[in-house]
């Protein structure tokens, strides 16, 4: 954790990904219920940035809407999510396959449900790797078990022979985050990858993540509600309370003195520590 | 939600138009009909209209419906006849709406019984297991292997004809496949945590399944048994069409169709066509109903 | 309260407010399954026993496998134990009738982990609020509302909410109208699953203040099972901490917190996550991941896994052995060894995340 250096997140040179005043909502049999309200914050390249809030928070989509795989209930409404000189809010389907999957990777909650389960992961990792790089399928396996070995799945040729519902929680895990960085992503989004999770494993995969994040140049979104992952791991945060932006800042920073209420509210209540009335 | 904000969002993100798009295919717009939720109502419309024409068949009818030689034998419609009359001089209306009594309620009544039987045997099975289940399964596998019709025929045949046998047979079809139903919603749910708490509770094991976990799992038996019902219909008419129905000459729409089919080949189709028609309008209401209740279900779910 | 409430025949009930309100004495469930065409035994409880007097919290602590909340189910006879004695207020529950028992859990009660689904989603509060009252109490229809409408304010709701359903609520209402639902015929031992574990952060502080404050009114002894650490140093007073089925270190909060001995508590204190620095650990790793419990060997649950795993402890399951009057490890290693026990304390510096390799 860049504890050092307490740069400010948002720094225009060096952002991946900007989301500027970005809004939207559901389409509801009873019409149109806002979620996002001009969202704003910045992911900074090479660095790992949190998305935390509570349940209706907002922050899941805000991450589904940055992968383009929203539900197509959702509406944007304004605002702009900028990548690569272009804004990708605006993006089709089409558009979005483009740099999904090799350039966006995304880590699910529920691993084993985001697993194709009639397959084996080998060939799923393997067909993942050939859909972005121009290998053969010999190399492609090489490169899928030298991804299982570096999440720390034990035994990887072994284990790509097997299917999802062989696989533990926390190895099905590893096994999404591999399927994830096999095509050397730029992003990598985890929403809550660690609820239902031990704790133990919980800490082996966050460390995993971080290790990854600062030796690879990857930059990384953590989508979570645990301040403590986000103290541990993390450079930046972004704190959301029902679609706003309440507060933005280096961890450091807003952990040891946050500006706004509701944070101050959240922290409060993780060390459990009185509210005022 | 104000309509300008609805307005608004229609103009930077409107909706694909739904049934522009189904009605550039057959299977298209007949899909779109089938789940949408106008399905439940056109069913239970259909299903109500043959309920009131029956019903106004007891009080009246144009023409006795047993009685024969009324009129010409196998005459076209006319304003006289408006079905027309079959080869015994029948008037065909008064047939086909006398018969639709005695289809729609065998059809209602078959259903009942075997949601009904069904569901309790299957939820037993579910909820205590054991050797019950297992004989239960076994049962299951051995009635569901036989093609459906074939095994109430060869039942009828040693029973004989008449109205409880029928009723029997025909129930002893979609039984199986409530039972399962039944049985798979008890074994998902008993599970949850609201039936461990009804019993911490301090419910009786019966009064848990009874009481709290069936009707939370009424949703996949009611539509089935909707869609059930339009097989059930058409398994009473099959039998009265093959004469082991209700009684011979009967009047039912399978032994209807069945006395007017030697008279198609002379070009008298009114004869079978009208109560044909009986039998696949109470088969689609039946299905649309089933339909309906499973694009609710599915609209609940979400 | 103005009607009184009475209990229905009571079974003979010695009720010893100086004994446990909640005694098990040797626990133990096994399943028996088919793997692979044998038929092969899964402990999943093994010799778990606990104690717990009015008005005290245990919690029982333990990752997945470890069997946490098959021992709760065990006790209440949601699932039946394959040995051991349960008392409950001097009771022993494990030869009574499904109809005794039906009784008996007037006695006993469960808080649910999962709010959405632990609530019948076609009841409305009241009619989850009264049932327990209407099958434990003689109280007429007009009590019951009373009492139902007491309950909620009990638990900080307004009786606005008795005729809502449960999807009308939010996460935290349902969980206190659990509660509620729970507290309704005064038991006196309550066993709480995970309780807090589907709440967000800042509902969590405000329900188990409530717990604690039911508590303390009504003396009843909490099994407290819980995944999460930070909560169940905030409020049990004693900690049983299990491994694949077994018991392995227990202590009161303090020295588990503290003084924690054995090297899987230790790994778990260690891996949880803190906000603040001071609060880290030095991380005490396990190799590997928990093994099926089919694999589990003759020798210690955790020798596979362990860092100070030594030839013996593969021999040899290590029973229960005490550090100290109030607790106990099983793991003649530790015990052995004092440089281990002086290193115990937790790293006072801040320790940066970077450094926790």
């Amino acid at each position: 954790m860049t504890t050092a250096k307490a740069e400010p997140a948002g720094r225009e040179a060096g952002n991946l990904v900007t989301v500027t005043s970005f809004a939207g909502g559901f389409r509801t049999s009873e019409g149109f219920k806002p979620v996002l309200h001009d969202v704003s914050f910045a992911l900074a390249e090479g660095k790992m940035t949190a998305i935390v809030g509570e349940t209706g928070s907002g922050k899941t989509i805000m991450a589904l809407s940055m992968m383009g795989l929203a539900p197509s209930t959702f509406a944007k409404t304004g605002g702009s999510i900028e990548y690569a000189g272009d804004d990708i809010s605006t993006y089709d389907d089409r558009a979005f396959r483009c740099i999904r999957g090799g350039e966006f990777a995304m880590v699910f909650q529920d691993a084993r449900a985001a697993l194709n389960p009639v397959l084996s992961v080998g060939k799923q990792l393997i067909d993942a790797c050939r859909a972005h790089r121009r290998v053969s399928v010999a190399q492609a396996r090489e490169i899928a078990e030298e991804m299982l070995g570096k999440v720390r799945v034990p035994e990887p040729a072994q284990r790509m022979k097997q299917f999802p519902h062989e696989f533990s929680g926390g190895m099905a895990q590893r096994v999404m985050l591999a399927l994830a960085l096999i095509c050397q992503p730029k992003l990598l989004i985890l929403d809550e990858p660690t609820t239902g999770l031990d704790v133990t494993i919980q800490a082996d995969i966050m460390e995993l993540i971080v290790d990854l994040v600062h030796s690879g140049h990857m930059t990384a979104c953590l989508i979570t509600h645990d301040l403590g992952v986000v103290a541990e791991t993390c450079d930046d945060v972004v704190v959301m309370f029902h679609g706003y932006i309440k507060e933005t800042g280096t961890v450091v920073e807003v952990l040891a003195h946050p500006k706004d209420n509701y944070t101050e509210q959240l922290l409060r209540a993780s060390r459990f520590e009185e509210m005022p009335a | 939600m104000t309509t300008s904000l609805d307005q608004a969002v229609e103009t930077i993100a409107p909706k694909p138009g739904r049934l522009s798009r189904a009605a550039a295919s057959v299977p298209g717009a007949i899909r779109s009909i089938r789940s949408s939720p106008g399905a439940l109502s056109a069913g239970l419309g259909i299903l109500a209209f043959m309920v009131l024409i029956s019903l106004m068949s007891v009080i009246w009818t144009p023409y006795p419906p047993a009685a024969t030689g009324v009129g010409p034998v196998s005459s076209a419609p006319s304003a006289a006849h408006w079905f027309g009359t079959d080869s015994v001089g029948s008037d065909v209306f008064s047939r086909t709406i006398a018969a639709g009594r005695t289809d729609v309620l065998y059809t209602v009544l078959v259903v009942v019984i075997a949601l009904v039987v069904g569901s309790v045997w299957g939820a037993l099975a579910g909820f205590f297991g054991g050797w019950f289940e297992t004989i239960t399964l076994r049962l299951l596998e051995v009635v569901q292997a036989f093609p459906a019709l074939l095994m109430a025929l060869f039942i009828i045949t040693i029973l004989g004809p008449g109205a409880i046998n029928v009723i029997l047979v025909v129930t002893i079809i979609p039984l199986p496949e409530f039972v399962r139903l039944a049985r798979a919603e008890v074994m998902t749910k008993k599970n949850w945590q609201f039936a461990e708490a009804a019993r911490m509770v301090g419910n009786r094991p019966l009064v848990v399944l009874f009481k709290h976990l069936m009707p939370n799992s009424w949703r996949p038996l009611l539509a089935y048994a909707s869609v059930s019902a339009a097989w059930v219909c058409g398994n009473i008419a099959a039998l009265g069409f093959i004469g082991v129905g209700i009684q011979p000459d009967a009047v039912e729409w399978g032994s209807m169709i069945a006395r007017g089919q030697a008279d198609v080949v002379n070009g008298a189709w009114w004869e079978s066509f009208f109560p044909g028609m009986g039998v696949l309008l109470l088969a689609i209401g039946c299905q649309l109903i089933g339909d309906g209740i499973a694009a609710r279900n599915r609209g609940e779910q979400r | 309260m103005n009607t009184p409430v009475t209990h229905g025949p009571a079974l003979t009930n010695i009720t010893d407010s100086r004994g446990p309100a909640l005694n098990v004495v040797g626990l133990r469930k096994e399943f028996h399954v088919k793997r692979g065409g044998h038929a092969r035994t899964l402990v999943a409880v093994d010799s778990v026993s606990i104690d717990i007097h009015p008005g005290e919290t245990v919690a029982l602590v333990g990752e997945s496998g470890s069997g946490k909340s098959t021992v709760a189910r065990c006790i209440a006879r949601l699932i039946d134990p394959t040995q051991g004695a349960v008392t409950v207020g001097g009771l022993e529950f494990g030869g009574l009738t499904h109809r005794q028992l039906s009784r008996a859990y007037g006695d006993i009660q469960m808080v649910f982990q999962d709010p959405n689904s632990s609530l019948n989603p076609r009841m409305t509060v009241r009619q989850v609020l009264t049932e327990p009252l209407r099958l434990h109490t003689n109280a007429d229809r007009r009590a019951r509302d009373a009492r139902a409408a007491e309950l909620l304010t009990l638990v900080g709701l307004g009786p606005e909410h008795l005729d809502r359903y449960p999807s009308e609520l939010s996460g935290g209402q349902r969980q206190r109208i659990g509660i509620a639902r729970a507290v309704a015929v005064s038991p006196k031992v309550l066993l709480l699953d995970e309780p807090t574990s589907s709440l967000d952060v800042s509902v969590r502080g405000q329900v188990l203040d409530l717990l604690r404050e039911l508590q303390d009114q009504l003396r009843m002894a909490y099994l407290f099972i819980s995944h999460d650490l930070d909560v169940v140093r905030r409020i049990s007073d004693r900690v049983l901490v299990m491994y694949l089925g077994g018991i392995v270190e227990s202590g009161t909060t303090e020295e588990i917190f503290e003084h924690p001995r054995h090297p899987y508590t230790r790994a778990l204190l260690s891996a949880a996550p803190q906000i603040d620095a001071r609060d880290r650990r030095e991380r005490t790793r396990l190799e590997g991941e928990i093994p099926s419990p089919f694999d589990v060997g003759a020798g210690c649950r955790l020798a596979g896994r362990c860092p100070l795993a030594q030839p013996s402890c593969r021999a040899e399951r290590p029973a229960l052995s005490p550090v100290s009057s109030t607790h106990e490890v099983a793991c003649p290693v530790v015990l052995n060894d004092e440089l281990i026990a002086q290193a115990v304390v937790p790293v006072q510096a801040a320790v940066p995340a970077v450094s926790r390799k």
